[in-house]
């Protein structure tokens, strides 16, 4: 009999650890950030192309199932540093690169600061554009 | 948490890609571009920079077989100066290395540049030997220099223009084409990233115009390719996704030590975390294999798209016309690469396209290159002889050449595809033979001949 539950311990074991190994909780809802110019040619067709496919994704059955996939565009037109700040943490990131540089060189910082304003608000940008 | 992005689709620049890719690194994030084509963009440098779509590497190989199969040896980069162009032009200068070709002159435009600043670097490239041009811009920049070059007469007869696929994505996602502008591009030669043309695309296609009633932000644009593979760059992400739960990955978050030692805490980087098992997904994700609306989507070891291909496009009229396909499997073809797929490797199978229509409306091939404005004339030493003057022969009055000799030169001359300016200098004095040897020193001591009769 103290065998039996010995084994039966065992067995409780290698479950539970399996369970822990193998199946992970599927959360209701995944978040997925896109970054692009949405008033160039390929911003364009990419932001009808996104939504459709993040439309068909959550109607199909057979791909991630019970999980929303939410893209949240980052939309160029609203302007600022702080809305960097605030935003993915990419964005966040912006304000990590840019200050450690502004306290030893002022035109390196412009520039940071500059080039991430342009992937949030690219109708002020300087050099870059919606290309490829 | 909920808040936190486990993946980003884009950026759509190669220079912002630049940047960025390192942040994505830093976060275990991946980063999808279905945009960035810039081939310096690569998985080895940035391991969680995941290119969608097919690498400016491939593109320019295309390019660069082009040029080869019109038997052209030198060609005129234009290019805007950013990541995105002056990689692409040095990948290139690689391709054309390969097949013993080269570029001749880069013409690089700064990003931003007005249109005076264009036109000065295209007057500065028309005055070079090469004709036939490579354009490699972003649309807003190219369709100016199209219009540059219309107007200095640059896409006149005699001219090549081969512009990248930034040309084909612009007119096939324009509602409608104008004849205004496609009057200043007559005769180009463009590429399209190839898809294949699957059921889902077929689908994705016809329910685009409801697609863009939904979307309101967006003025009626139609699919490109760049639009196609965006589609499947998400559900490149969704299957991903759905490996990594499977192989039981957990969406958590967890503040970045590095960043906090870095910025000391007087930074407020609360919101920064990285992706605990950020490198699982990017695993799964590296290991999709699906049929999207592109065809099959699969990336290769090197992390590229599998089966690179464009079509090869002539614009004639008021309208695209395909004169065959480039794949890396096999070269230029008039079939499409699908059907190549199914055979077997033959990578010398004869390269082979359509005819295409030049820039003034011809279909004979242009010759590539002319002499170079700035070049010296053919200054011809003609002894002033008193004998066989049959043969060559100066008027003493007029001073004007003539005989068979010279009859035979004027017609090969005439033959030449390309104008060859010359002059005729008389030697001696008329009056006796010149000596022939004195004529001979002149080469030497360069005072007049290049050549005798």
């Amino acid at each position: 009999m103290k065998f039996m539950l010995h084994i039966l311990s065992i067995f409780c074991c290698l479950c539970s650890c399996a369970l822990g190994q193998n199946i992970s909780v599927r959360p209701s809802v995944v978040n997925i950030g896109a970054l692009f110019t949405f008033s160039s040619t390929n911003g364009r067709a990419a932001k009808v192309a996104i939504a459709a496919a993040v439309n068909d994704i959550n109607k199909d059955p057979s791909v991630l199932r019970g999980t929303k996939l939410v893209v949240q565009m980052q939309d160029t037109n609203y302007s600022g540093f702080i809305g960097i700040v605030q935003g993915t943490p990419f964005m966040s990131l912006a304000f990590f690169l840019a200050s450690p540089l502004c306290h030893c060189d002022n035109k390196t910082y412009s520039w940071f600061r500059l080039t991430i304003v342009d992937i949030v608000c690219p109708k002020r940008q300087l050099f870059l554009t919606g290309g490829a | 948490m909920e808040k936190d992005t486990i993946a980003i689709i884009g950026p759509q620049s190669s220079v912002v890609a630049h940047v960025i890719s390192h942040v994505a690194n830093e976060l275990q994030v991946p980063l999808m571009s279905f945009a960035a084509t810039d081939p310096t963009l690569t998985p080895l440098q940035y391991p969680f920079f995941v290119r969608t779509v097919h690498s400016d590497q491939f593109q320019m190989a295309s390019v660069a077989s082009l040029i080869d199969y019109y038997g052209w040896k030198m060609v005129t980069a234009v290019y805007i100066d950013d990541d995105y162009g002056r990689n692409g032009i040095s990948s290139l200068d690689d391709e054309l290395a390969k097949r013993r070709l080269k570029i001749l002159y880069k013409a690089a435009i700064r990003p931003g540049a007005k249109k005076s600043e264009m036109a000065a670097v295209l007057v500065k490239a028309a005055m070079m030997e090469s004709r036939v041009f490579v354009l490699h811009a972003h649309d807003d920049s190219g369709i100016d220099v199209f219009s540059l070059a219309y107007n200095l007469s640059m896409t006149s007869g005699g001219y090549v223009w081969i512009a990248t696929d930034w040309l084909t994505a612009y007119l096939d996602s324009a509602p409608r084409l104008e004849s205004g502008l496609l009057s200043t591009m007559q005769g180009v030669l463009t590429l399209r990233q190839h898809t294949e043309n699957t059921d889902r695309k077929k689908t994705l296609v016809s329910q685009w115009s409801k697609l863009v009633k939904e979307d309101s932000g967006s003025s009626g644009s139609l699919p490109n390719s760049y639009g196609l593979y965006a589609y499947d760059t998400v559900w490149m992400l969704a299957h991903g996704l759905d490996a990594f739960f499977n192989s039981g990955g957990n969406i958590s978050f967890s503040p970045d030590p590095r960043l906090r030692a870095v910025a000391g805490g007087a930074l407020n980087l609360d919101a920064l975390s990285v992706f605990d098992e950020g490198m699982l997904l990017l695993e799964k994700i590296r290991k999709v294999n699906f049929m999207g609306a592109t065809g099959t989507v699969k990336l290769d070891s090197d992390g590229n798209l599998i089966l690179p291909a464009y079509d090869i496009v002539n614009i004639i009229g008021s309208g695209l016309r395909t004169i065959g396909y480039w794949s890396n499997y096999s070269g230029l073809s008039i079939v499409s690469p699908e059907t190549l797929y199914k055979k077997p490797f033959n990578v010398s199978a004869n390269q082979e396209l359509h005819s295409a229509i030049w820039p003034g409306e011809t279909v004979t091939k242009p010759r590539g290159w002319v002499f170079p404005n700035n070049g010296n004339e053919l200054r011809i030493g003609v002894p002033d002889r008193v004998s066989y003057r049959q043969f060559v022969s100066v008027d003493n009055q007029t001073e004007t050449v003539g005989g068979f000799c010279i009859d035979v030169f004027a017609a090969a001359i005439n033959l030449l595809q390309y104008p060859v300016t010359y002059r005729f200098i008389p030697f001696g004095n008329g009056r006796e033979n010149p000596s022939y040897t004195e004529l001979i020193s002149q080469i030497v001591t360069n005072v007049s001949s290049t050549l005798y009769f």
